[in-house]
This record gives C-alpha cells, sequence and structure tokens, in this order.
C-alpha cells in the first residue's frame, strides 16, 4: 500500500520554484532517503506532506487522503529546528504528545529517556542542543505513525549522537510504516535506507531501490550522489 | 481537541502573569497598610506607591502583550511547528486563542476587583466591604427591567468588541507575517488602517439610522448595536484564518 504519493506538486515561492511537478509514490514497510542539496525543495516536500504549506500546483496525499487534521493524526513530523516551547519539561512535553496524539506510546518515551538519561524535570532550555534534539526525536519516534517525516533529523550533532539517532529510528519504527528522512549527509544514512530520492533544484532526478542502484552504478549512495551534484 | 489547546496556551500564560498577579497582590496588602497605619508620607511610601501603580498598569499591559505574543510565538515562529502539526484544524488554532485571550481579559479584571476588594478590606474593614455588596444587591434587586437590559446590552456589547479587537490584533500580526520583513511595522500599519475605516464604518451606521441619532437611544432600543462586532470579528478570524492555513510560510 501506499502512503505517500505525489502527483504534479510543485511549489512556487514568488517567483522561485522550489518542487517542480514531482511525482512519487512512496510505499508502506519503507526507510526512504530524501536526498539532495540545501535548496533542492526537501523541507518543502515535507512541509507539503505535513500540511504547513498547500502547493502551488497538483497534490500530495497520505495513506489516500488530502493533508489534514486526519492525516496529521497519522504523520510523525520531526522538523529541522528547535521546535517545542523551550519552557516546558520533558515530562510536560511527554504529557502533551499523549494528549494530543492518540498514538503515542508513553512507554516506548519513557524507556527512551530513561536509556539516555533525561531528567524529566528538567525545562528544555537548561539542555544542550544535542539533548534538546534527543527529546524531539523520542516524541517523534514514540508514536505508532503511518508516516514518520524526520527533516535532517542527524544535522548538527556529534557523530556518538547520529549513532544512536539512527539506531532509534530503525528500532521503533512499525513495519508497516513508512520512514522519509531528509538529509545531505548520506554517508551517516545509507546503511539504513530502503530506497533512495534525490532532488534537484526542486525535481526528482532519481527514486530507486539503494541495493539496485550500488548493483548498477557500481558506487555507493554517496558516491552517487556525490557525481550527480558535482558542483 | 479546542479544551486541550485552551489548557497548554493557557498554562503558557499562567507561567508569565502569575508572578506578576502575585507582586500585585502583595503590592496591594503593602500599600493598604502603609495608608491604615498612617505611613503614607515620605521616600518609602513614594516607592511603594510608585510600585503599586507599575503593578496595577503592568499588569494590564502584559496581559495584553503576551495575548499577542502566544498569538505570534505558538503559531507564527518555531513553535508553530508543533502547533500546525497537531491534528486540528486552523479555525479551531484561532478559536483556542481568541477564547484565551477573553479568558485572561476577565482574570485581568478579576484581579482588580480583588485588588480593590483588598484595599477596601485593609483601609476600612471587612465588614465594610461586606454591607457594600449588600447594598449593591439590594439595588440591583429594585432595578427596573428596561435598564438591567441595558446594562446587559451593553455588557455584550463590550464583550464582543472585546472578542473584535482581539480578532483584528491576531489578523494584523498574520497580514504582517506575509512580509519578509518590516512584518511589526506592516501589522501595526494594518491595524491603523481598519480602525480609521472601522471608525468611519461606525459613523456611517450611525447617521444611516435616524434611530441612532440620539445618543441615549444607542443601548436602549437596537439590539442592532451589537451585530457591527459579530461581523467584524468575523472578517478580522476569517482574514487571519486564510493566511494560516492557505499563505503561511513558516520559516
Amino acid at each position: 500500500m501506499e502512503t505517500l504519493v505525489c502527483n504534479g506538486l510543485s511549489k512556487t515561492y514568488g517567483t522561485v520554484k522550489a518542487l517542480d511537478h514531482v511525482d512519487l509514490k512512496l510505499e508502506e514497510g519503507k526507510i526512504i532517503g530524501l536526498l539532495g542539496p540545501n535548496g533542492s525543495g526537501k523541507t518543502t516536500l515535507i512541509k507539503l506532506a505535513s500540511r504547513l504549506l498547500v502547493p502551488s500546483e497538483g497534490n500530495v496525499t497520505i495513506c489516500g487522503l488530502e493533508p489534514g487534521p486526519e492525516t496529521k493524526a497519522m504523520v510523525s513530523y520531526l522538523p529541522d529546528r528547535n521546535y517545542l516551547p523551550d519552557w516546558m519539561r520533558t515530562k510536560d512535553l511527554v504529557k502533551m504528545y499523549q494528549d494530543f496524539y492518540g498514538d503515542f506510546d508513553v512507554e516506548r518515551a519513557q524507556e527512551m529517556l530513561n536509556s539516555l538519561g533525561i531528567d524529566y524535570d528538567m525545562p528544555l532550555k537548561k539542555m544542550s542542543k544535542g539533548t534538546k534534539e534527543k527529546v524531539q526525536l523520542i516524541l517523534t519516534m514514540s508514536r505508532h505513525a503511518k508516516l514518520y517525516l524526520l527533516d535532517e533529523p542527524i544535522a548538527g550533532v556529534d557523530p556518538a549522537a547520529r549513532d544512536y539517532i539512527l539506531k532509534t529510528i530503525i528500532s521503533n519504527y512499525d513495519e508497516t510504516a513508512t520512514v522519509l528522512i531528509s538529509t545531505h549527509l548520506i554517508a551517516d544514512v545509507e546503511n539504513i535506507l530502503d530506497e533512495a530520492i534525490f532532488l534537484k533544484e526542486g525535481k526528482v532526478v532519481l527514486h530507486q531501490n539503494v541495493d539496485e542502484l550500488r548493483d548498477t552504478t557500481g558506487k555507493s549512495v554517496d558516491e552517487y550522489f556525490r557525481e550527480v551534484f558535482k558542483c | 481537541m479546542l479544551g486541550k489547546l485552551i489548557k497548554y496556551d493557557f498554562k503558557a500564560m499562567f507561567r508569565s502573569l502569575c508572578p506578576i498577579y502575585v507582586a500585585l497582590i502583595a503590592l496591594t496588602i503593602v500599600f493598604s497598610l502603609m495608608v491604615k497605619f498612617n505611613f503614607d508620607q515620605g521616600l518609602l511610601f513614594s516607592i511603594f506607591a510608585f510600585l503599586f501603580v507599575a503593578a496595577l498598569n503592568g499588569s494590564i499591559i502584559a496581559s495584553v502583550i503576551l495575548v499577542v505574543t502566544r498569538f505570534s510565538n505558538g503559531l507564527l515562529k518555531n513553535e508553530g511547528y508543533l502547533s500546525f502539526a497537531l491534528p486540528v484544524s486552523t479555525a479551531k488554532h484561532i478559536l483556542a486563542k481568541v477564547i484565551n485571550a477573553i479568558i485572561w481579559a476577565f482574570i485581568e479584571g478579576l484581579m482588580l476587583c480583588v485588588c480593590l476588594l483588598i484595599m477596601g478590606a485593609v483601609m476600612g474593614s471587612i465588614k465594610e466591604v461586606a454591607y457594600f455588596f449588600h447594598e449593591v444587591f439590594q439595588a440591583l434587586g429594585v432595578v427596573e427591567k428596561e435598564v438591567l437590559v441595558t446594562v446587559l446590552q451593553i455588557v455584550a456589547f463590550l464583550i464582543l468588541e472585546m472578542i473584535s479587537s482581539v480578532c483584528l490584533i491576531y489578523a494584523a500580526t498574520a497580514v504582517g507575517h506575509l512580509f519578509s520583513r518590516n512584518q511589526k511595522l506592516v501589522a501595526v500599519a494594518f491595524l491603523i488602517v481598519v480602525c480609521v475605516l472601522r471608525s468611519f464604518l461606525w459613523v456611517g451606521l450611525v447617521n444611516l439610522s435616524e434611530r441612532f441619532t440620539a445618543p441615549a437611544h444607542v443601548f436602549t432600543d437596537d439590539l442592532i448595536l451589537i451585530i457591527p462586532p459579530i461581523i467584524f470579528a468575523a472578517v478580522y478570524a476569517f482574514i487571519t484564518w486564510f493566511i494560516l492555513d492557505r499563505k503561511l510560510n513558516l520559516e
């Protein structure tokens, strides 16, 4: 079954075309890398699927539905920035997610928070940048969502934290769910990917199974990416 | 979901306003005690009197500023990524913010009444305060039905005007957000332009109806006066909804 479908999806900011007639079908049970250089349209695509933006042309559907409150209940979205109110404590945030999302798994969240030794009573503003990002990821991955949209989840964290984040993603998504990870740090994520999408100037230039990609090109995804996006 | 949105907005406002209200009550007690025990001269009294007035005004200004910043921070800045990812419609987000603003306006009014009561109780006596209320309720009991209806109409009109003003501030903030630069300036300009237009509309409405020409009849005869604030509020709310739902691009 297809979790996310884009038909001729375009988004224009003023005169700048951020996405240009994107056609995509993402199936369930896959971890997919949305790969491209800065400004290629990765965040725009994720924002459109999260209903943080509306398309200029075309459409996007999540499990057959137009983005809206219904699809938001099925999508677990991790933005590329600190988006949680920094005066809130971890336990307040867990309660908040539990309040708003019926698929939020409190036990899973507590397990992950305990394993990292994150203080429940500490407000976010007293945490380091890396710890904040881990809290955000834990909250996102503690949902039993149909679609996980992770926008640059490993940018700006140290390599040890990257390993933890990727391990968290692999071990916490449901088998029927789809995970879309946007990043330009391909070498770090390529081992966990089932499929790769290359975005260039708002257009999909490649959407392929990563094993097939390695076989046909004789290169790793990272090497092939560098070749395609050579400056 | 609407109740949950209101709860979290209320909490966010509470943590900022609670210390201000505690300070206001403490200063009211100190100020009242100073007056009662004739410490009402000298530098210390002047300082406390100044602090008391500042807290009184500050609590009103802080409520207004917080109502605006809660809207702006909660929906138009980084926190907007959290808010708009929630399984809630844009209309409910706006409604929750409006209801929250009204709740805090009532709390603000209540706090001012509490301060007056404290002053009355400390400077005079609890008995005098109780007697005052007894008299007020007795007077209300004998008041004519027509006067009571007029009072209720005025109260309804003022509440609707307040809702309309809150919606206008939200619309102005949303309009400002459409621009990448000078967002606050655009919001203020929008606010001024709309206020001027609204004044003209009010004047036009009053002139249109001969019945409105006598100011004494404005509030007594017609429920029609509560319609314009409802229409204005609906227009501002629609502008806000349209921008947040269709044009929003969080950066």
